[in-house]
């Protein structure tokens, strides 16, 4: 064990994380026992903690916060938690204090204190919930994510590979309308790509939705916004009872899409039929 | 518990440590008046530390994920908050840099360069609570007394994340010489400190 006297030469150093490894040890063994030194290491550790507060100011870039609130504002748990009812609060009829003894006092006061345990750990268990929910969430987005950005890959593979995809333009329906789009076809899979040039970007709000068309009705597809006008939607079609006869694109505001197209076609074509 | 009803300019009125026990249950609106209160304060001790920009505005993210996702991490046991926030920046940015095998280098600062660093009372930003701007300017009133050799190596130390043998070697001194500057600069620290170190120690 190091003397006292020694370890108190080193406290200043290990406030300040200056020490080497090995001299961390010894002091960190040594304070575990010695009161003395234990409580010049938290006066020594407090000294060196006010000065973080000695830096210079510089102005936090604007998206940081931006980021920073946006997240925890979508780790909220949009059910308010609701804390469940306390001790007394199980009892369904009120209890007359003025019937009771010094003894029954006695029981509040105990009940009065398991009362506070009771909300503490409720408190803590709320917490471990809330921090639960945020990791469970950000790990089910990013499992989602994996998902669609494979099945995105195998659609593309299988119309890629498929000797009889079909692949022909989706044309714009007026000469007002900028970019273009081509559709290609795997009969086999009952999967479907389309990819797009030229797009204009939209107002903020809005979006482009994509629709096929078969006996049984107009179906939503997907909704996109290009990047630098291009887009590459994939699309099962394995669902549909009939063939699709026709296939468009068009603007929408609804977030998400809507189930039926509420403006006129941007890019339209039928699908030749064999 | 959460209280769609509080309005900004009641979260402002909140100490610290109300806004904190908020977190518990999520509120928002608690954490965005911390942020509001100490994202600079927080951006500017990791920036001081990693030295650029980039990684500083990573480690400030990485704090306040931090206290919002563990918000019982902060006890009022541990001292006032401010005091423990930047702490906890210092330390995580020191451990960034260190787990880089110290590619980030800290050359020794210039006595205007250490100016810069040590801000003077007119660099306060004025948004910051009075409170803390009070023990800012504690702070650095403190750190002017002392020589600037002494400065030097506490700085870095503390904010370089180097060992007493590196700052040796950085600075071309003895061992001994780093080992004194440190001991006689904190001890006068402590001192100048005083009244500060008393009033956390009471909260």
């Amino acid at each position: 064990m190091i003397e006292n006297e020694h370890v108190i030469e080193l406290l200043d150093a290990y406030a300040l994380g200056a020490l080497e490894e090995a001299e961390t040890n010894s002091v960190e063994a040594h304070v575990a026992d010695c009161v003395e030194c234990w409580n010049e290491m938290t006066t020594a550790q407090e000294a060196a903690g006010l000065l973080s507060l000695s830096v210079a100011i510089h102005e936090a870039p604007a998206r940081l916060g931006e980021r920073i609130i946006s997240t925890a504002q979508r780790e909220t748990s949009p059910v308010p938690i609701e804390r469940r009812r306390g001790f007394w609060g199980r009892f369904s009829r009120p209890i007359g204090i003025g019937a009771m003894g010094v003894a029954s006092v006695a029981v509040i006061a105990v009940g009065l204190t398991m009362q506070q345990q009771v909300d503490d750990l409720e408190a803590e268990n709320a917490a471990l919930n809330a921090e639960l929910r945020a990791e469970t969430f950000a790990l089910e987005q990013e499992l989602a994510d994996t998902e669609a950005r494979v099945a995105e890959q195998e659609i593309l593979f299988a119309v890629s590979s498929d000797e009889n995809a079909q692949e022909f333009a989706v044309a714009p329906r007026s000469g007002s309308v900028e970019g273009s789009a081509s559709y290609a076809y795997s009969p086999d899979a009952r999967q479907g790509v389309v990819e797009c040039i030229g797009l204009e970007p939209l107002p903020p709000g809005m979006l482009y939705q994509l629709w096929v068309e078969s006996d049984e009705g107009t179906h939503p597809m997907a909704t996109f916004q290009p990047v630098d006008g291009e887009c590459l939607v994939t699309m099962s079609l394995g669902y549909l009872e009939s063939a699709p006869t026709a296939i468009g694109i068009t603007t929408e505001m609804i977030p998400g899409g809507l189930d039926e197209p509420s403006t006129p076609w941007l890019l339209y074509s039928e699908i030749p039929q064999d | 518990m959460k209280d769609v009803s509080t309005t900004e300019a009641a979260y402002r009125d909140l100490s610290d440590e109300e806004l904190m026990q908020r977190l518990v249950y999520q509120d928002v609106g608690a954490f965005r008046a911390l942020y509001a209160r100490y994202g600079n304060l927080v951006y500017s001790v990791a920036l001081r530390v990693v030295r650029d920009p980039h990684v500083a505005e990573d480690m400030a993210q990485e704090i306040f994920f931090r206290i919002w996702r563990k918000p019982d991490s902060y006890a009022a046991t541990r001292g006032k908050f401010p005091t423990w926030l930047t702490s906890v920046t210092r330390n995580r940015a020191v451990d960034e840099i260190r787990s880089r095998n110290r590619r980030f280098r800290h050359e020794t600062a210039s006595p205007e360069e250490q100016e810069r660093e040590f801000a003077g009372p007119d660099n306060i930003d004025p948004a910051m609570r009075a409170e803390v701007s009070d023990q800012r300017r504690l702070i650095m009133l403190a750190l002017e007394t002392l020589p600037m050799e002494q400065r030097q190596t506490i700085e870095l130390a503390y904010f370089g994340g180097l060992t007493q043998q590196e700052i040796a070697e950085r600075l071309n001194q003895p061992l001994g010489t780093v080992k004194t500057r440190i001991r006689l600069g904190m001890q006068k620290l402590r001192v100048a400190l005083t009244p500060k170190l008393k009033w956390e120690s009471s909260t």
